[in-house]
């Protein structure tokens, strides 16, 4: 049976270290040009090389998004910058626009793959991408398993599909809302999700809806029990969507992909319900499965709710430890005191609990709570912890 | 410049032609989005005949998202529309264009993906892979237009007036809506007369949900009736589309436009634009959306 790569999204360099460190076999991220999330787009030349640097020290891969849809004017700098990214040894760009596709072709050697934003949904489309040079296709969210099966079928193109993270309700790149309700342009990184917003429905002048507002908005994609066909149809990416989520919802969402992935290619028992209800520790909205078993029905929709959740509370990230006494230096992440009931998340174990005792800063003065956000304290965890475990407050 | 217009039925062909409609573009809903009627393949037949017998032309919108399961009957379709010996294939994905190479019958596609041609490389690139034009997306200014224009390798064309489509989903939202709240919703499917209100702007924009998914329009008419003088120096194929119209208001517009070519007079322009404010708007042509401002 054959693994997939995990794909992860990183905001930032701390987020992709941490989602290479909690499983990702590969990270997509943005640079300041060209990509669409322009604000989570934090990467210049010297940090993508940095990137590149980390993940391949770890046999991993980076990739950059270079997906807008450009105009006449979005381009200048084009060569240089796709030349810049070939120079520190990214391994693929992910583009839409054929100005962007075509000039990496004749410019650099740069592996190329298109992105969901082109809503390639069909086998004869995939496969004029391969016979253009891409090597991969992010296929549409539109999709479901009788189709991807069939869709594998019929090419050897290498096939990306979205396992997690927030959904377009309408075809990626083809939807324009943004731009006419607010002038900004939804494929140049600028959506506003209006999507998300509320409506009323009317037939010429009457209003329809009466008890609760007309809304279109999805539900995020959760795929836990859908990885397994997956793998089995032969899938070559699973990607995680994100760029602009928290490094815990980062590492909640690798972690627990990574571990599913290994138990069902190693061929061991997989306990389905442990991982989804780990991965609910990362949910801020509510989860279905999207296309995956068919056209959408009520249950991929969200309802009469404003769609956030307050999510697991991640209260603090180890930064060192230090095995003599036991004192673990974290930085605060959320108010905690002591007595409270912890758990540490990590990539290298399963979740182990302890109790708060005594709080401290670096100057060792006790504290009674964990107030300020990045602060730098003292606290004994009785089991040794890593750099870049995770702690979060068992509710 | 030639005038393209979304003919209502067999019997407005006429009348569209004798107003100064060029080019007629005509569906079927199993392999078109968003139509203003859906043509039988008999009828189709019938209405290249009569189109053809005008000294006009047709093009065949095929401008599906095509899934696997549309493949083979897509490639049905296109076989027979090719019989018809019609002037042009309208396409929006890929795969269509993938079909049309295996037929032999690129040099009638057009390309219109609705969003994604929005620079001069586009009609370079398409020109390479031997296509008879692209359209270019509507969100795109008058100036960049031009300058697509000057660079230009194929038939260019661009939608200038008529409700645009914003935002096309594959799910049947209007219907899931209903059955949500456990209420009837066929009436409200293929139903062409609702539109919503987001709840902070006074906008109504036209919805609807059909075989291809739920489609959501502008609020306002797009219009180029100032434009239509400077697009002629440009663009080859002016797009009038009649979604939502009626037969009279879209013969009136295509009058209108007919009127202002024929007599290259900024007057007249003017004055026939000042008929066309209420309900109406110039889309993008002349207004930047924002792109780096966040």
């Amino acid at each position: 049976m054959k693994k997939p790569e995990l794909l992860a999204p990183a905001g930032d360099l701390e987020k992709l270290k941490i989602a290479l460190m909690y499983g990702a076999d590969a990270v997509y991220i943005g640079g300041k040009k060209f990509s669409l999330r322009a604000r989570a787009s934090n990467f210049d030349i010297s940090d993508i090389k940095e990137a590149c640097d980390f993940a391949h020290s770890l046999g991993k891969k980076v990739y950059v998004t270079t997906n807008i849809i450009p105009h006449n004017d979005n381009l200048d700098g084009l060569i240089e910058y796709l030349q810049e990214l070939e120079s520190v040894h990214v391994d693929a760009i992910i583009c839409a626009s054929p100005v962007i596709f075509e000039t990496a072709k004749l410019h650099t050697s740069l592996e190329l793959h298109i992105s969901t934003q082109m809503s390639n949904t069909n086998y004869k489309s995939v496969n004029y991408w391969q016979k253009e040079g891409a090597t991969r296709v992010v296929l549409a969210r539109e999709l479901d398993k009788n189709e991807l099966r069939e869709l594998k079928e019929h090419t050897d193109c290498h096939l990306e599909v979205f396992i997690h993270g927030g959904m377009c309700v309408s075809y990626s790149g083809r939807c324009t809302l943004s731009n006419n309700l607010t002038d900004r342009d939804a494929n140049r990184g600028g959506c506003a999700h209006s999507c998300r917003w509320n409506y009323d429905l009317f037939e010429e002048d009457t209003q329809l809806n009466k008890d609760m507002h007309f809304s279109m908005s999805s539900k995020d994609l959760q795929t836990v029990r859908h990885i397994s066909d997956l793998i089995d149809i032969g899938i070559d990416s699973l990607k995680i969507e994100g760029r602009m989520k928290s490094i815990h919802y980062i590492a909640t969402v690798v972690s627990t992909y990574r571990r599913l992935i290994d138990d069902i290619t190693d061929d061991l028992d997989v306990d389905l319900p442990k991982y989804i209800l780990e991965i609910k520790k990362a949910e801020n909205r509510l989860t279905s499965h999207g296309f995956m078993e068919g056209m959408t029905s009520i249950d991929q929709q969200l309802y009469n709710m404003r769609s956030e959740n307050p999510t697991q509370e991640f209260v603090g990230l180890v930064l060192d430890y230090d095995e003599t006494t036991f004192i673990a230096t974290i930085e605060q992440r959320n108010y905690f005191i002591p007595e409270d009931e912890l758990e540490v998340f990590s990539p290298n174990f399963a979740p182990l609990q302890f109790k708060v005792e005594e709080i401290k800063d670096i100057h060792d003065e006790v504290l009674d709570a964990a107030r300020h956000p990045k602060q730098v304290l003292k606290i004994f965890v009785p089991f040794k912890v890593s750099k870049y475990d995770m702690l979060r407050k068992i509710t | 410049m030639k005038l393209a217009v979304t003919p209502f039925n067999i019997s407005s062909i006429k009348p569209l032609a004798n107003a100064g409609a060029d080019i007629f573009m005509l569906g079927n809903e199993q392999f078109a989005n968003r139509l203003v009627y859906s043509f039988p393949l008999e009828e189709l037949k019938e209405a290249t005949n009569e189109i053809h017998a005008l000294g006009k032309e047709i093009y065949i919108n095929c401008n599906l998202i095509m899934h696997n399961d549309d493949i083979l009957a897509v490639t049905e379709f296109l076989q027979q529309i090719l019989e018809l010996n019609v002037d042009g294939i309208i396409y929006g994905d890929i795969g269509v264009y993938m079909i049309g190479l295996e037929l032999g019958i690129t040099t009638k596609m057009i390309y219109n993906p609705e969003t994604l041609n929005t620079n001069y490389f586009d009609s370079i690139y398409w020109g390479t892979k031997n296509i008879k034009g692209i359209t270019i997306s509507k969100e795109i200014t008058l100036e960049d237009i031009i300058l697509i224009a000057n660079q230009k390798q194929t038939e260019l064309s661009i939608v200038g007036h008529g409700y645009l489509n914003m935002f096309h989903s594959r799910r049947p939202l209007i219907e899931n809506f209903y059955k949500y709240q456990e209420k009837e919703y066929n009436e409200y499917v293929n139903n062409r007369n609702l539109h919503l209100v987001e709840e902070i702007r006074n906008e109504a924009y036209p919805v609807f949900q059909d075989n291809h998914g739920t489609h959501i329009f502008r609020e306002k008419i797009m219009q180029s009736f100032h434009e239509i003088l400077t697009l002629s120096q440009h663009i080859d194929v002016f797009i009038i589309d009649g979604i939502f119209c009626s037969q009279d208001y879209v013969l009136n517009v295509v009058t209108d436009y007919h009127a202002i070519l024929n007599d290259k007079d900024k007057k007249n322009a003017n004055t026939i634009a000042s008929k066309y404010k209420e309900k109406h708007d110039t889309g993008f042509l002349h207004k930047k959306t924002v792109y780096d401002k966040y």
